[in-house]
């Protein structure tokens, strides 16, 4: 892989204190060029011993946890309990551009690393706080996570199936929402530094980020009072259900039955390729499908719909579907695996994966950019993984350096336990 | 609310959410956010749901409402030349351009970045759609149901002996925005610093994988495919969501989770520490996702009769 370099936030300097919710947002102001050094405690991040492991050997270089979100940054050991420690950190702070924290509310302020000290050395400098229900409210105090964020979002309620509980997505989806409204959040505080020479205490709730999914639910119980509803592998058509998930051969794929300009030369494309195969009938192929309108259809004219559109998404597999939506304007996706993902000819021709040299643990594939930037000058808006995730305590020497401690000074903050 | 973008101009062309939930960010911030719309075809959120009675009719989607406030409006038949030199005047004049049509609909109008930037050498602009304005899928038609299938969300989401359902509210048409947002706000940073402007592709898809890294290298690294777990982690036990007593007919539920055995100590002290819950054997995390099946059960019992409010 060849790093790239600058980029929009080149010569911003970020600290990283956050844990596993705030990852992804040192990641991404990293990959738009910005100098990321995390910061974790001697022991390193809980995240360091979390499986799985990089060759399911546990240890804290290998969770992929860990190396998944923390490209593009460089890493720092520091104990923030201990005063010197907060000393170094301050040191750090008065010449950063940004601070990244996930902690709970308070525990900056009772170390007395809170934004008031922090700006009252550096008045230019942006501290982000990213938490489950924000810095301030009855809730503040509480503790949370992505399962219990997500669900008194009320996105949680509606996802699932009828007859179980609501249920989230394996992965946590309130710290990718939550950790890009941050970044959003950090730049737009540099813009306004920018203009006025002040920085400013961003204030992110992973509770806040997750209402904007279902913003057009939480509209819609404002003018008719439906809270939502879990159908499971289907969505409201009409009078009644109809399926948007569908077994193919293989796996799955998504396919709607809903009209609208946009949709309807999909739904005529289909019928003709099914019709190709015999396997579209004469009523199907006799359908109206300018006059088609699905918020009219009753449930008896979706399940006769769906038992045609079934049949024949079940004698083709994932890749033939897919490759005939490519071909034919189809609107219907596969629900890809991993396997699907990497094995991606489009995203091989934008040549989006790249390869991360791991010292001592070798070479990993990764999901590249999260956006290409075309300029003048592509080096300086190049997007993109700079370095792989630090190793614990990889640059303390070289970061500390950057504040005046030298060879000696380390040996002794080592042997304290401090760094 | 703020007034940061005070006298920034965005152009907006496209609809949906990707696109405009995206510029509302500086719309609420202060910037003059105009959509270029069209009579004939209108957003596909002005019409989801309409019916012969709508009461507004295009202006009547709450949907569109919500996305789409301190906006405001020009309708343009961009199918006339006279529309299109409209078009052409405003992108010009605007500090940046943000679009979400298929990729080629903007170059067919001479609205694309290549044939703005000659007469706005610091143009900033984005283009987003599904796979991005390259490759030989950028042409794939779709919507966030799409992209969130595409990226992985799907195949995360539900329960393992299921199908997928994918997580509410088409992910990828949220977290795209904010993507865009993020590169809207540090081309502005950028091009304040240094005069230049630039064009941005965000591949919705590609910004959901992003967002999904932990699953691809899950997969390069170990060849594991991660698939659905239901409300379950495999790090923390008890992980869940748990049903409460109904309320008005409605169904209640309520999410529970000790990310460790502390939190599970105050957990059982919580529920007035039953025999069951006091089992040494459900004292580590290790023993309660041994055991979990238990542990939810014993917990499901407990909250059925109460309301959310009193488990909370």
């Amino acid at each position: 892989m060849t790093a790239p370099r600058g980029g929009n936030l080149d010569g911003t300097r970020v600290l990283d204190l956050t844990h596993e919710p705030g990852f992804f947002t040192g990641k991404l102001l990293g990959d738009l060029g910005a100098d990321v050094v995390k910061v974790e405690p001697p022991g390193g991040d809980p995240a360091r011993r979390r499986p799985p492991y990089w060759g399911e050997t546990a240890d804290p270089e290998r969770s992929l946890l860990w190396l998944a979100m923390n490209t593009s940054k460089r890493g720092l050991t520091l104990d923030l309990e201990r005063p010197r420690g907060r000393d170094l950190f301050l040191a750090l702070a008065a010449r950063a551009d940004v601070v990244l924290e996930t902690a709970a509310p308070g525990w900056m302020d009772e170390r007395g690393i809170g934004w008031r000290a922090l700006a009252a050395r550096n008045p230019r400098l942006v501290l982000c706080s990213l938490t489950p229900f924000g810095q301030t409210g009855p809730y503040a105090a509480w503790r949370g996570s992505d399962l219990t964020v997500v669900a008194m979002s009320g996105n949680l309620f509606c996802t699932g199936d009828p007859d179980r509980a609501p249920v989230r997505c394996t992965l946590p989806v309130a710290h990718y929402h939550g950790g890009i409204e941050a970044a959003v959040g950090v730049v737009f505080a540099l813009l306004a530094r920018d203009a006025t020479g002040r920085g400013q205490h961003v204030d992110v709730a992973m509770h806040e980020a997750m209402v904007m999914p279902n913003v057009g639910t939480a509209a819609m119980f404002a003018f008719s009072g439906f809270r939502g509803s879990r159908t499971g592998a289907a969505i409201r058509l009409g009078e009644g259900i109809g399926r948007e998930i569908w077994p193919c051969q293989d796996g799955w794929v998504t396919f709607a039955l809903r009209g609208g300009p946009a949709r309807v030369p999909g739904l005529v494309a289909m019928v003709a390729y099914m019709a190709e195969h015999g396997m579209a009938s004469e009523t199907l192929r006799a359908m109206d499908w300018k006059a088609y309108n699905h918020n009219l259809l009753t449930q008896a004219q979706v399940d006769a719909l769906e038992r045609e559109f079934g049949a024949f998404f079940r004698t083709k597999t994932m890749a033939e579907l897919y490759h005939a939506a490519c071909e034919r304007n189809l609107m219907l996706a596969p629900a890809n695996t991993a396997r699907e993902i990497t094995a991606s000819a489009q995203l091989a021709a934008r040549e989006f994966f790249v390869e991360v040299e791991n010292p001592g643990r070798g070479r990993l594939r990764y999901p590249g950019p999260f956006a290409r930037a075309t300029s003048a000058d592509p080096a300086a808006t190049a997007i993109g993984i700079r370095r792989p995730a630090p190793r614990l305590g990889e640059h303390t020497a070289e970061v500390l350096a950057e504040v005046g401690v030298g060879e000696g000074d380390l040996a002794r903050l080592r042997a304290d336990g401090v760094v | 609310m703020t007034d940061l973008f005070a006298g920034t101009r965005v152009l907006e062309f496209g609809g949906g959410a990707a696109g405009p939930v995206a510029t509302r960010y500086f719309a609420d911030h202060g910037a003059t956010v105009i959509r270029v719309e069209s009579r004939q075809r209108p957003d596909f959120l002005r019409i989801l749901r309409m019916t012969p009675t709508t009461k507004g009719g295009v202006d009547g989607s709450e949907h569109f409402a919500v996305l789409n406030a301190n906006k405001l409006s020009v309708a343009l038949d961009l199918s006339r030349p006279e529309g299109v030199a409209v078009a052409r005047r405003l992108a010009l004049w605007a500090d940046c351009v943000a679009e979400n049509f298929a990729p080629g609909a903007m170059a067919k109008w001479r609205l694309d970045y290549a044939s703005l930037v000659r007469d706005r050498p610091d143009l900033v602009m984005i283009s987003t759609c599904l796979n991005g304005q390259t490759g030989p899928e950028r042409h794939y038609p779709g919507f966030g149901g799409q992209g969130s299938a595409l990226a992985g969300f799907n195949h995360l989401t539900g329960w393992p002996d299921r199908e997928p359902v994918g997580p509410y509210g088409t992910i990828t048409d949220s977290l795209s925005p904010r993507l865009a947002a993020l590169l809207l706000a540090s081309a502005l940073l950028h091009r304040r610093r240094t005069g230049r402007g630039q064009h941005l592709d965000l591949a919705q898809v590609e910004g959901g994988i992003v967002c999904l890294t932990e699953n691809v290298v899950t997969y390069t690294a170990n060849g594991e495919i991660l698939g659905r777990l239901g409300n379950r982690s495999r790090h923390a036990a008890p992980h869940g969501v748990f049903r409460c007593a109904d309320e008005g007919g409605r169904d209640r539920w309520v999410a529970i989770v000790a990310h460790d055995d502390r939190d599970w100590q105050r957990l059982v002290e919580a529920i007035g520490a039953p025999a069951w819950a006091r089992d040494p054997r459900l004292a580590t995390t290790a023993g309660r996702l041994t055991h979990v099946a238990e542990v939810e059960a014993g917990l499901e019992a407990w909250t059925r009769t109460r309301t959310p409010r009193e488990v909370a």
